[in-house]
Order: C-alpha cells, then structure tokens, then sequence
C-alpha cells in the first residue's frame, strides 16, 4: 500500500466548534504550525504583540501565555511549558506549533481538546473521534483488508468498481493506524472526513464484504479464481484469522519509543540520542514483526514528538492492544556500565492502592444474570497484569540472551515506572544498552546489535503468540 | 539553603529590636544593676526566634549529630551501597529529615559518587503526619541529571531511603521539583505518589 499518493492535507480540521473548521498548516521541520490569529478567534481569546521584545501574549480567561518568536516554549502563568516547534511570526502573522492547544490552551481554557496530528484531526470539547485501524494480509486467495473500529459505531461498505468505502456513523474518524501491504490488491487508502477509502489495485477483482459490530473483512481475489467463500462473521476477539495472520492471543502490539521532542533522553558521549536511537530501531522491529509475524504494530510515535506518558498510554489501551514494549537505552554516571535491561512494572510501591481496588461489584447486565465490574483506576489499570508482564519480562530477557545481546547485571527488574503503571495489557520497557557506555553507544547506532534486538523482540512476540505465554500466573495477580 | 534567619550576635539591631533591647536594658538595670545586662545582653540576641520551625539544624550552633546510613553509587554502577556517616542533630522530625536530605545530597565525600546531580539543593522537607515526606528539590536534580531508567531509580532511592531506613516513623517519601509535583525526574520512575522504602536497589550484605 502506499500512503504517498495521497498528498498531505494543509490543513487540520477542527471538530466540536458551532461548525466544522479548518486550521492551515504552516510545516515547519517535523512541527506543524497554525495560525494564531485563526486560533484566538476560534477559541475567543485575545492576543497582545509586544514589537520590542518579539513577544506575544495570548489571554485565555485571565491567564497569561507568553510566546517568543524562535522560542520552543511557553511561559504560562511564569512555568514554562515546551513545544513541538518554534513560534514564528512574519508580516502575516503569528504560527504556532499546533500541540500549543492541546498542551497549554485547552487546561488555560479549562476544555478538552485533542489534537490528532497523524489523522490531521483537533477534537474539541465532548467531539469524539472514532479510531479506526487497518490491516492488510496476504491470503492464499488474495488478499484481505481487516478494518476495526470502536464498537458502537455504525458502518456502510459501497463497492464501486474501483473503490471500497467504508462509511462511518461518527464526525470524523482517525484512519491513521494502518498496516500491511498488498500493492497489487490495494493501491491506496486514505481517510476523507468519515469515510474510509480504499483504492483498489490492478490484481483486485473479486470484492467481498463481511460485517460485523466493530469490524468489517473486506476479502479481494484475483480475477482468475473466485472470491474466496465467506467469512462467518464474529465479534473480533473472536474472529478467524486470515492465513498469515496471528492467532487471537497477540493481535496487536504497541512499540513505544521513549522521550521524544525536547526530551531528548540520554545522550551518548559521542552525540547520541536516545530519542532517535530507539526511533530508529522501533521502526525496524515494526517492520520485521508485521512482515514475519503478520501481527499488526502501531508506534506511540512516528517522529520526533514530545509525547507525555498518559498520552502514549491512552494510544496503547485505545488501539486495544495485546502487548505493549516501550523502548529506552539506558544511562549510569559509570561509563563502564553496558548491556541491556529488561523492566517490567514492580507491584511493591502500589500494594496499598492496589488493595483498595477491591474485589468488584455484581452489576445487573440487559437480558438477565449479573456481571462482575471491578473498577481499577485508570492510572493503576496495569495491576491486574503484573504477573503476565513478569512473563513477558522473562521470555524476551532469554531471547535477548539467545541473541548474544550483552545483558547488564542486573538484567530484570521490577520498578515502579509511570510509562507502564497504566498500561491496560501485559507491558514492559527495555533498555536495549547503555548510551553512556560507548561500544553500546557504537553498537546501538549501526552496529550488529540492532539485528540482534530487532530478532530477540520477534522470537518473542512469536513464542507468546503461540505458546500462550502471557496467560495469568495463578495466585500472583492481586485480583 | 538554610531556613535559619535569627540574628546572630554580631547583627544590627533593627529599630523595634533596638527599641526592646533598650527597654531590657533600662528594666534589667533598674533589677539587678549594670553588671547583670553585660551577662543578659548577649544571650538575648543570640537566641532564635520564637517562630522557627523550618530552622536547620546543620545551621544552629547545636554541634551534635547522629550516625546516619546515607546510600550511593557502587563501583559498578548497578546498584547503591550503604555508607555510615554523622549527620547534624534535629530538634524535631522535619529538622532530621531535612539535615539527612541535605547529607545525601551534598557533594559526596571522596571515594564515593553520589547518584544525585551536581548542584541540586533542597528547597524545602516537610512532613504530612501520616507518615509521609515531601522533599523538594530543586531543578538541577533534573538537568543535571544523565537519563536512564537505572539512574534515575538510583537517584530516587537514594533519597527516598536515606530518610525511610534512618526515621522509622516515616515510611513514604515524594520527591517534587522546584516546588511542583512532578510525574518522573527524567522519564521512568513514578513520583506522582509518595514512595516506600526499596532495598531492592541495595546492595546486600554490607
């Protein structure tokens, strides 16, 4: 598939407002800039231009934000809060990089507003957009387009010839999930305001569609055999997967590449960062997870974005995910230290919060019986997962090891890490090795390592999804 | 970073000071004579204020101290060993705390190295009552700091056991940065919550 064709909109499109509204983008390097004017006015603040000092001041219900043209900062209320990008202004204005919304507007406001910049998309307000994630396998048959969607939110398919379009019953959907490739079944896909749209390709000719609550299997055939027999449909933890695809234990796995932005992480005695190395190898083992394994893999972030934890938490639990890795490389005031470091979530430091959750309530359901809730709090949602994490822990430190990735003596450990604390499935961060370490440092930006970690991380993902291995260990999870 | 304020012997007097001191000298020599304000006079001054409790007690005359366990980083850099060392005398559970925080994060005596950044000071200790306590650092702790999940555990467990292992009474400690609640200090370990003991990051069998 190739997302190239489609030329990069120019502009976001704004959701919540009296009417849907747009914000042109102003690219600056990775950050998106948007025009300040256009923003007061959208959200009824007043901006002040200070000449002298090449400053503006935006005054948001009596709070007062302080911009400096060339600045990747904020002064809000004398804190100061960084940002994607630098302020810029010329003789048509000022531009602001477009996370200023989210990040410093919104709380000023007191108003929820997400800014969505893979899909292009800014909710505001109670605006809801829905996710909408796609893969694409190959089959014997042909190939087969697997698009999930929150459940709850209605659908319409149309077959024109050419075309696929999967219409959805919401405002706006965010389409930027997607995965796998089949260039000669389909061309294309992009997201036009609610509707998904989904080019065929030139070996594409024999379309049929399946439907479900939450999901929709699009199977394509060639034009010398005959659409493949249809699909039962079923909810999707429960579907039948496509020939390649994973088993229902391991369907989905977020990569989480630390810091990012102007937090840089650690950097190596040779001018390494941490932000990018694991970037750049959370590409690769993107890359050979879904290509090999056939499991679909979303990043917490494609580029150089400043990400704060709840929002790559929020991706993780929000894609639904079955296993989630955060990748980090390590730092020690002793340049001696090096190998890697495998860390899931400790339960120590929250025993006591862990043991008010409770044992949960027997709720009425609709149609009769009861049902059991427990409510977790969100910020403590990755409890009922320790053991599992553990698990996983364990089962990528011997793939580590199998690989002849050097391990740190103290290679597993149990912390109390706020990137996994909330994390709604089994969940671990690795440091892959030490940046401050210089052969970690050479080895991790080139060297043979990076192959070593990128197979260790597949041969796990492999072992687990079919070994079953991230099943609960009885008696180790507090619920 | 001392909170000590009260003048010293040598200060000059500010006006009411001066005023109070004229009235006990004129009291004082009416009771018992001259002679006696000569003894009095010096001891006044040199008294605290009535209101002190944020003093430190490393700056008080007091001399005492206690031993202390206070924690730094091995030779290998994997974990923190424990180091016995004397710490100023507090009058009161938060001047203790405090006089400890401000060992562990004082430049490290030599031959050893501290886990905590070159130049972070302690902007203030305060206790909740329920046995947690709130140590505020100021903002070199975060960017002196290297990064790693592994420092950081060190630095956060150097404090939080420096106070926890040498004051049973308080079993909790949440570090803050330049007087805000903060998430992490460099991006891994929670301190959204005050956090207990871990000898887990020790070395054993010291």
């Amino acid at each position: 598939m190739t997302r190239a064709q489609t030329p990069p909109p120019s502009a976001y499109t704004v959701l919540g407002l009296d009417t849907r509204k747009l914000l042109p983008i102003r690219p600056f390097g990775t950050a998106d800039l948007v025009p300040l004017d256009q923003v007061a006015a959208m959200f009824g603040v007043t901006t002040t231009e200070d000449r002298p000092t090449a400053s503006v001041t935006i005054t948001a219900k009596g709070q007062r934000i302080v911009l400096t043209s060339g600045q990747s900062l904020a002064s809000v209320g004398g804190k100061l809060v960084s940002l994607s990008g630098p302020v810029t202004h010329d003789r048509t204005g000022w531009f602001v990089p477009v996370d200023l919304l989210s990040r410093i507007l919104g709380p000023a406001l007191n108003l929820h507003i997400d800014v969505r910049r893979p899909s292009h998309l800014i909710a505001v307000g109670a605006a809801s957009v829905a996710v909408v994630t796609t893969r694409i396998d190959r089959v014997a048959s042909g190939a087969r387009i697997t698009v999930d969607t929150e459940s709850g939110v209605g659908h319409h398919v149309t077959h024109d010839g050419t075309r696929v379009l999967v219409q959805f019953d919401a405002p706006a959907i965010d389409g930027s999930a997607t995965s796998g490739s089949a260039p000669e079944f389909v061309a294309n896909t992009h997201v036009d305001g609610a509707t998904l749209v989904i080019d065929l390709g030139p070996s594409a000719a024999g379309v049929r569609t399946t439907n479900s609550s939450g999901r929709v299997v699009i199977d394509l055939a060639p034009a010398s055999s005959a659409p493949p027999p249809p699909t039962p449909v079923t909810p999707p933890a429960q579907t039948v997967a496509p020939d390649l695809g994973p088993p229902a234990g391991v369907r989905t796995v977020v990569l989480d590449p630390g810091h990012g932005g102007a937090d840089t992480g650690v950097r190596g005695p040779h001018g390494s960062l941490e932000k990018d190395v694991v970037l750049q190898i959370a590409r690769q083992v993107k890359q050979a997870v879904e290509s090999r394994l056939g499991i679909r893999v979303l990043l917490t972030r494609e580029g150089d974005d400043d990400l704060p934890s709840d929002k790559r938490t929020a991706f993780a639990n929000n894609a639904r995910a079955d296993v989630f890795i955060s990748l980090h490389a390590n730092a020690s005031l002793r340049a001696s230290a090096h190998g890697a470091e495998v860390f899931s979530l400790g339960l120590d430091q929250y025993k006591a919060r862990a043991a008010a959750i409770g044992t949960g309530d027997l709720v009425p359901v609709v149609g009769g019986g009861t049902r059991l809730i427990q409510a977790v709090p969100w910020e403590l949602a990755q409890i009922p997962y320790i053991s599992r994490s553990a698990n996983l822990a364990a089962t990528t430190l011997r793939h580590l090891s199998a690989q002849n990735v050097p391990l740190f003596a103290r290679a597993s450990e149990g912390a109390p890490l706020v990137g996994l604390a909330g994390i709604n499935m089994p969940a671990i961060l690795v440091e892959m090795g030490f940046l401050s370490n210089p052969d970690d440092e050479r080895a991790l930006t080139g060297g043979d390592l990076v192959g070593s970690l990128v197979e260790a991380l597949v041969d796990t993902l492999g072992e687990i999804r079919s070994s079953g291995a991230l099943s609960p260990v009885p008696g180790l999870d507090p619920r | 970073m001392s909170a000590t304020s009260g003048p010293g012997p040598t200060s000059p007097p500010s006006s009411k000071r001066g005023l109070s001191v004229a009235i006990a000298v004129v009291i004082a020599g009416l009771i018992v004579g001259a002679g006696a304000v000569a003894l009095l006079l010096p001891h006044w001054l040199a008294s605290p204020p009535a209101a002190d409790a944020g003093t430190s007690p490393a700056a008080t005359s007091d001399a005492r101290t206690i031993h202390a366990v206070l924690f730094y980083v091995s030779d290998d850099g994997s974990e923190l060993i424990e180091v016995s060392r004397e710490v100023a005398f507090g009058e009161t559970p938060v001047d203790q705390a405090r006089s400890i925080v401000e060992a562990q994060v004082a430049a490290a005596p030599p031959g050893l190295t501290s886990a905590i950044p070159a130049g972070t000071t302690v902007r203030s200790v305060f206790l909740d009552g329920h046995g947690a306590a709130y140590v505020d650092l100021s903002r070199e702790v975060v960017t002196g700091h290297t990064g790693g999940s592994l420092d950081e555990a060190l630095t956060v467990f150097s404090i939080v056991n420096a106070i926890t292992v040498n004051l049973p009474d308080i079993s909790a400690v949440q570090i803050l940065v330049d007087g805000h609640a903060v998430d992490t200090l460099v991006g891994h370990l929670d301190l959204r919550h005050p956090l207990g003991r871990s000898l887990e990051w020790v070395r054993k069998g010291q």
